[in-house]
């Protein structure tokens, strides 16, 4: 592990991180607007997963996909900058290791939904309720985000070393 | 000693700002907040300037509803963050700048709403989106984009 964060504290890009002052706040800045995205566009196709907001057709919540996808690739290239920015502090952050946890339990969910859900829901009533699969999908997917957002929000203030 | 240092020194903003809970507690859930009601704002404004045709208008007066529970959440956790550090934050610039932009936000929000409780039959319907809704929604997503740009250059500018 120690190799791996002298290796990153080594790469071009951890020095320009460092070097410039204004990446970090910059970085920070759009952190917040890609989560604005992600949850944004995840609020409303989770919720109708779990069976609420029935006005909406659950087949259109797929076009949301796109804007959540543009808040992760955002948050996932400024998570990057922080990383490369202060390898040390975030490898050993308690916070930041439950985020990434997190993360990565949110990413298997998202396989589940592509695999067993997104292609099928054309076939569920527009209006009506969901399969139990889908229930469970997108509460998790709600969960597992806004625990990300909790847990990354804590990073300064739990288990620094 | 003014109101701010008052407040500043008062049981609740020593609570917030020097317990081990207060400050993250208040802090994550200010995020928790900015998530629901920017989120909602944006695929809302989203649609009224023409995009995600499939969503219909009529589904986002109760998801209003869930943004405004987002504002009440953050604007209490907001105003407890403030009174750890009010004397700091009433002298920064970008904070001031946060707090207009969402005091505009919130009424050209409301204003939104009680139009979309008026036409959202008639939009799903297939008549065109008045332009000046539509500037509204411009508007809005500017000013909530301002208002998280703002509020994360709390902690980098004037801040001493």
């Amino acid at each position: 592990m120690n190799e791996f964060i002298e290796w990153v504290s080594s790469t071009a890009l951890s020095n320009w991180v460092i070097g410039n002052e204004w990446v970090w706040p910059m970085a920070e800045t759009f952190h917040f607007f890609g989560l604005s995205l992600l949850l944004g566009g995840l609020l409303l196709i989770d919720m109708r997963m779990i069976g609420w907001f029935r006005q909406i057709n659950i087949a259109a919540t797929h076009t949301l996909l796109p804007f959540v996808f543009i808040g992760f690739g955002i948050n996932l290239i400024t998570g990057v900058l922080f990383y490369f920015g202060d390898p040390e502090r975030y490898t050993i952050n308690i916070a930041f290791q439950i985020k990434m946890v997190l993360v990565l339990l949110a990413g298997l969910n998202a396989l589940l939904y592509y695999w067993k859900l997104d292609r099928d829901m054309q076939h569920w009533p527009p209006y009506g309720d969901t399969p139990m699969l889908a229930k469970w999908v997108g509460g998790g997917s709600l969960i597992l985000w806004f625990g990300v957002l909790i847990f990354g929000r804590l990073i300064p203030y739990l288990g620094t070393g | 000693m003014n109101t701010f240092e008052w407040l500043e020194m008062s049981a609740l903003a020593e609570w917030v700002g020097g317990s081990m809970i207060g400050y993250p507690l208040m802090l994550a859930s200010h995020g928790v907040g900015m998530a629901i009601v920017v989120g909602i704002m944006f695929v809302l404004n989203v649609r009224l300037l023409g995009g995600f045709k499939q969503i219909c208008y009529s589904s986002f007066n109760p998801l209003l509803k869930l943004a405004w529970a987002g504002f009440v959440l953050n604007f209490v956790s907001g105003c407890l963050l403030f009174t750890a550090q009010a004397t700091v934050f009433i002298e920064s610039t970008p904070f001031l700048i946060k707090v207009a932009a969402i005091f505009i936000a919130g009424i050209n929000a409301a204003f939104l709403q009680s139009l979309m409780r008026q036409n959202v039959e008639r939009w799903d319907a297939g008549e065109t989106v008045a332009l000046s809704v539509r500037w509204m929604s411009a508007a809005s997503l500017t000013l909530w984009s301002t208002a998280v740009i703002a509020g994360r250059m709390i902690a980098y500018l004037d801040v001493g």
